[in-house]
């Protein structure tokens, strides 16, 4: 089943992991990588692609993402870059942000698997590693010894 | 609660990870966690940070020093190594070695890393060259060396040495009296911590004589081996260039320089890298009687090796410059050092009675680059070799016996 809209664009249905649906434009699918593999090699006639790594919810973000990024030529650049900070902004709490990573790479989308990793890396960037921890919530699972010993063998970082 | 960070496997991980662009900031990282602390610790992690790095920075900044060094002569364990970048800014990096050097001599760099040896006496002569130690500026660490096969060490050597992902691997190329198509070698895996001899098949006999390598001066320039890409490179008599691969240790590769010279006495020739080439420059010294007897026109031509595999040079630059030396020096101008900068075709550096001058073949003027250094008074020690900062520093390590 395909359907085609009135400027005779093929239209895609993207069906989540808890099975919400998501009708689009091949172009915006084709964003991904994976998506597009999977049109050309035609999984797409059988109604709709089942994407079952990623939730409605993200998958709504990603569908976001791809529209603006299709729709757009590289002369904007300067007006995309800033539509993608807003884009990560706003999807600005860490669970948002690691599964768009995880989505943005099953679904190989590289410039928003870029896009989010560098903010990921914006964020820890200047932190103490114990402030790294608690926004996180990561256990220390270092012995004082060990720590130290990682310290000690790293002495120049340390200066 | 687990960590959000669990949901990522390590690929993931280390794709947020190689992007913290500061390599302090991202090595104290480790402290977070054991998986952190194991992940950042992968050679295949320190790839990756690189190939960010290069991927954002258009013009890769590369770094390089030259070498002030010394042990100082009251503390047996402590060093100065002075370095400077390409905009002549000095940067001193102090370091202590816990051990005890009775005088230290460095023989070879590769990248920032420096291939050093004691020195029992101050003789030029190998006998009591028996213990390298390998050594990286930029994060102190350093190994020692078993010693080399006893056997061997009346001969004159030439010595070289590559590190590539966290193995290293030291050369020893030994000499020979007669022009020879064998050329033997001892070798030093890191990942075997032993020495073991080699001998290599070269195309044609060449030269294995190291003793005066380009002139008859009275104080000759000692012969040097540049290790760049992985390969050893040196430059023979018979105006070729000798390539070795310590990891194909029995094969080695002539590449041709389309040299004329008319005037085999006063030139050297000098290997360094510049803008991802290997590059060959080359020094004449010609006085200038008519203006002072101690004022030379210093020549400098440069080649560089385009298509390397195809063996092409291609000359890029020409350039001369008019210097005065100090009465009584003019003698050591064999002795005088040559560096490519490595960004800059224009730029080369000269090291000439422990002064380092800033060459620019385009306006053929140079100056002196501000080395306040607190170099003692005998002129064996100060050195001079091309160091390149990779974005990650090279890991030296050898795996225990």
């Amino acid at each position: 089943m395909s359907i085609t809209t009135e400027n005779n664009e093929k239209m895609i249905t993207l069906m989540s992991s808890d099975g919400e649906e998501f009708v689009v434009e091949e172009a915006v699918a084709a964003q991904s990588q994976t998506i597009k593999h999977l049109i050309e090699d035609g999984c797409s006639t059988e109604g709709s692609i089942p994407l079952p790594n990623v939730t409605g919810r993200v998958l709504s973000e990603v569908i976001q993402y791809c529209k603006k990024h299709s729709s757009s030529d590289d002369k904007e650049e300067k007006e995309l870059e800033a539509w993608d900070a807003e884009f990560v902004k706003a999807a600005d709490d860490h669970v948002a942000l690691t599964d768009l990573m995880m989505a943005a790479n099953f679904l190989d989308i590289k410039g928003l698997l870029d896009l989010v990793a560098q903010t990921l890396a914006n964020m820890i960037t200047g932190k103490s590693p114990e402030e790294v921890r608690r926004m996180w919530n990561i256990k220390n699972d270092f012995t004082p010894e060990e720590a130290e010993k990682v310290r000690k063998e790293n002495q120049w970082a340390f200066e | 609660m687990p960590s959000l960070l669990d949901n990522l496997d390590d690929d993931l991980l280390a794709e947020i990870l190689c992007r913290l662009v500061d390599v302090n900031f991202t090595v104290r990282c480790k402290l977070v966690c054991r998986r952190w602390c194991s992940l950042i610790s992968t050679h295949n992690f320190e790839r990756r940070f690189q190939d960010q790095y290069y991927a954002n920075t258009p013009t890769p900044t590369v770094l390089f020093g030259f070498i002030a060094n010394y042990p100082n002569p009251n503390s047996n364990s402590e060093w100065q190594l002075k370095t400077a970048s390409q905009h002549q800014v000095l940067k001193s990096c102090h370091f202590k070695s816990h051990h005890q050097l009775t005088s230290i001599g460095i023989v070879a760099s590769y990248k920032e890393v420096l291939l050093c040896r004691s020195m029992m006496t101050r003789s030029d002569d190998d006998d009591d060259q028996r213990i390298y130690y390998v050594f990286n500026p930029r994060t102190w660490l350093w190994v020692a060396l078993p010693p080399f096969p006893k056997q061997r060490l009346s001969k004159r050597v030439l010595v070289g040495f590559v590190c590539e992902g966290h193995n290293f691997r030291v050369v020893r190329i030994l000499e020979e009296l007669i022009n020879s198509n064998i050329m033997t070698v001892e070798i030093f895996d890191s990942e075997t911590n032993q020495w073991r001899e080699h001998s290599c098949l070269v195309s044609r006999p060449i030269s294995f004589n190291f003793k005066y390598p380009f002139t008859f001066e009275r104080f000759p320039l000692q012969q040097r081996v540049f290790g760049w890409n992985g390969i050893l490179h040196w430059f023979t008599k018979e105006n070729c260039l000798v390539a070795y691969d310590p990891y194909n240790p029995e094969q080695c590769h002539l590449i041709d320089v389309p040299l004329v010279d008319d005037d085999v006495y006063h030139r050297t020739y000098h290997l360094g890298m510049c803008q991802g080439a290997l590059r060959l420059v080359r020094l004449r010294w010609v006085p200038k009687y008519t203006v002072n007897p101690h004022t030379y026109a210093l020549q400098f031509s440069a080649w560089k090796l385009g298509d390397y595999k195809k063996g092409d040079w291609e000359s890029t630059n020409n350039g001369v410059v008019s210097m005065t030396v100090r009465p009584g020096t003019d003698g050591l101008l064999s002795r005088a050092r040559v560096s490519p900068d490595p960004n800059h075709e224009d730029i080369v550096y000269l090291m000439f009675c422990r002064q380092i001058s800033c060459c620019n073949l385009k306006t053929q003027t140079w100056n002196l680059v501000d080395v306040s250094l607190h170099v003692r008074n005998s002129p064996d020690v100060f050195q001079f070799f091309q160091l390149i900062f990779p974005p990650w520093p090279t890991t030296i390590h050898i795996t225990p016996k």
